[in-house]
């Protein structure tokens, strides 16, 4: 049965390091497909996560796609939740989002660098730093637990618990 | 209903890196008397690079070397060719074609089939080889043999005990290497000769129908993609062949490329020399709609025995340009002519990677023309995006190919267009799940 996943990013298509980490995720732990097709939804920023031009995105792309079944996919950084409340509301009401959407939710505590790189990365080297990731092949030295996690905590995703739904392990 | 070659489908598998069959449809399911191909002549095969197109055309190109080259399977460089074009894993290459033949009372379809296989000594030779043939007038007629090779052996002839007898005779030991429509058609003054007695005029004349439809095609295959030079090359290393004979060799695929190119045939029987020059000005005048200012194409005939040996100049009045030296885009279209003017009166042409060095406006109007004005079939494989917005008024008209081989026509989804759904991954086993960030990391140190 063909699926389409559509990852919902909270970046833009200039600042998409994001996606890199995932794709090398994807290609690293996962059987290649032609029935899987990976569309993907530049939120821009977190907050717009049900912002009516990213829903508008997600319908066209799911009526788009009628080869199969569709499942749109969140993934966001869970950002300081812990010490700002803001994020912490930000982070339950998405939560809450997907639940009521039928949506699924990949975490990234607290960014996708601290997950991928096991520490903070200042904004001005985050591309390098994906280059090096990919260049280097660290996702070779991941550890599956720290990527499939079923609680927020740091350094931690729960990335592969969702992706293990619909793609099949290499 | 006028006199026509139509060719319906064709299956291939065993090719470069299609394992299992593909088929491509060029004609819908049912075909009975009223068949019309008006609104199924062009065809355009979309695909990822390395999905297998070119494999389809290089697959085309066997059938018809096989038919109507005379020791095709017999030369060394054959061989060699189809050692690496076969794919590695089968060792097995299978062609399988319906064909339609239309007079004015009667419409007949052949069904030709054939599988190529390595024998103890690893040489590519033919498995099996079938034709049959049925009434195309009635959908629900049913096809009847006319002949059935098997290793190498005459299994099964529909025709007369005498024809048998005669056929057998100079097939035998044969149809290893060499098919059954080829013996037969260049044996026809020992076994068809009319008022003998083991003349057999049905057999005859359904052999003379199907042997015109690889006459009837025009594969056009970049140079990249027809491995002589590779082959050559590799010649060059393994044997150190001398000069004299790398020269000659080169000349033989400058003859082969004038198969596809024939307008610009560098040798020129005499006899066919005024019709050679008609060509050549109809070739001017299609040049002329890309290039205004040329006045002629001049022909530099030098006499040589029986031949000319001939070499184009395309004059623009005020400077003249050999052929080789004018732009790639016009070298292309001079390559092209034959094929298009094949299509156009009632041949079946494949082109592979047709939008290379063509403008996308040029190209989509060529396309055009063939759709409203052609007679004959125009099968390419393209990159170019454009040429879906013509086609895909027309039917069975847009194939995509995806990386497994599947191939996918394209049908009507409301106000969809095909561009946008295949540039977007949203043709079936065709995603692309490529991003610009897949290229982060990939280049410099």
């Amino acid at each position: 049965m063909a699926i389409q996943m559509i990852l919902c990013l909270e970046t833009n298509k200039r600042a998409n390091t994001d996606y890199i980490y995932m794709k090398e995720t994807i290609d690293y732990l996962y059987q290649k497909s032609n029935q899987v097709k990976i569309s993907i939804v530049y939120m821009k920023t977190k907050s717009k996560y049900c912002a009516s031009s990213v829903l508008k995105e997600i319908s066209r792309k799911t009526k788009d796609y009628v080869q199969g079944e569709t499942k749109v996919i969140y993934c966001i950084d869970t950002d300081e939740y812990e010490k700002d409340t803001k994020h912490a509301k930000e982070l339950n009401d998405i939560q809450q989002f997907c639940k009521r959407n039928d949506y699924d939710l990949i975490w990234f505590c607290h960014d996708v660098e601290e997950v991928f790189w096991g520490k903070k990365i200042p904004d001005s080297a985050k591309v390098q730093k994906a280059e090096a990731f990919r260049r280097k092949r660290k996702i070779e030295e991941m550890s599956v637990k720290e990527l499939s996690d079923d609680t927020i905590k740091a350094c931690r995703s729960n990335i592969l618990n969702v992706l293990d739904k619909y793609l099949i392990r290499k | 209903m006028a006199n026509q070659l139509y060719l319906l489908n064709l299956t291939v598998s065993g090719v470069k890196c299609i394992k299992e069959d593909v088929r491509l449809d060029f004609y819908k399911k049912t075909i009975d008397k009223n068949f019309n191909p008006d609104k199924y002549r062009v065809k355009a095969i979309y695909g990822e690079n390395g999905s297998g197109k070119s494999a389809l055309m290089t697959a085309v190109k066997i059938f018809q070397d096989l038919v109507i080259e005379t020791n095709y399977l017999m030369e060394s460089q054959t061989q060699k060719f189809l050692d690496e074009i076969i794919n590695k894993t089968t060792h097995r290459f299978r062609f399988a074609c319906e064909f339609l033949i239309g007079t004015d009372k009667r419409l007949v379809i052949f069904k030709y089939s054939f599988c190529l296989g390595k024998n103890n000594n690893g040489l590519y030779e033919i498995k099996s080889e079938v034709l049959k043939v049925k009434n195309g007038n009635y959908p629900n007629d049913k096809y009847q043999t006319l002949f059935e090779c098997k290793e190498g052996e005459l299994i099964y002839i529909s025709c007369i005990e005498k024809a048998k007898e005669v056929i057998e005779k100079v097939t035998t030991n044969l149809l290893s290497m060499q098919s059954f429509i080829y013996l037969y058609i260049t044996n026809t003054k020992k076994i068809a000769v009319p008022q003998k007695d083991f003349f057999d005029e049905d057999f005859f004349a359904y052999m003379m129908l199907i042997s015109f439809a690889p006459l009837f095609m025009n594969i056009y295959i970049p140079a990249e993609d027809q491995h002589e030079l590779y082959f050559l090359q590799r010649r060059l290393k393994e044997e150190g062949v001398e000069q004299k004979e790398l020269m000659d060799n080169l000349f033989a695929i400058e003859d082969r490329w004038n198969i596809y190119a024939s307008v610009s045939e560098k040798y020129v029987v005499k006899t066919y020399f005024k019709r050679y020059k008609k060509k050549v000005n109809r070739l001017a005048q299609f040049i002329k709609i890309f290039k205004p200012d040329l006045v002629s194409i001049d022909i530099d005939a030098k006499e040589n025995g029986e031949v000319y040996v001939c070499d184009l100049n395309l004059n623009y009045g005020d400077y003249i340009i050999n052929k080789e030296f004018e732009s790639t885009g016009i070298k292309k279209l001079i390559r092209l002519f034959d094929c298009f003017e094949s299509a156009s009166t009632g041949g079946i042409v494949f082109v592979d990677e047709m939008d290379a060095n063509l403008n996308d406006v040029y190209l989509c109007k060529l396309i055009e023309y063939f759709m409203y004005y052609g007679k004959g079939q125009l099968c390419f494989t393209t990159h170019n995006l454009d040429p879906m917005n013509v086609l895909k008024e027309n039917r069975n008209s847009i194939d995509f190919l995806s990386s497994d081989n599947h191939l996918v026509p394209w049908t009507s989804r409301g106000n969809a267009s095909p561009e946008n759904c295949y540039k977007n991954g949203m043709i079936e086993d065709s995603p692309f799940n490529i991003d610009a960030t897949d290229f982060v990391g990939i280049f410099g140190e």
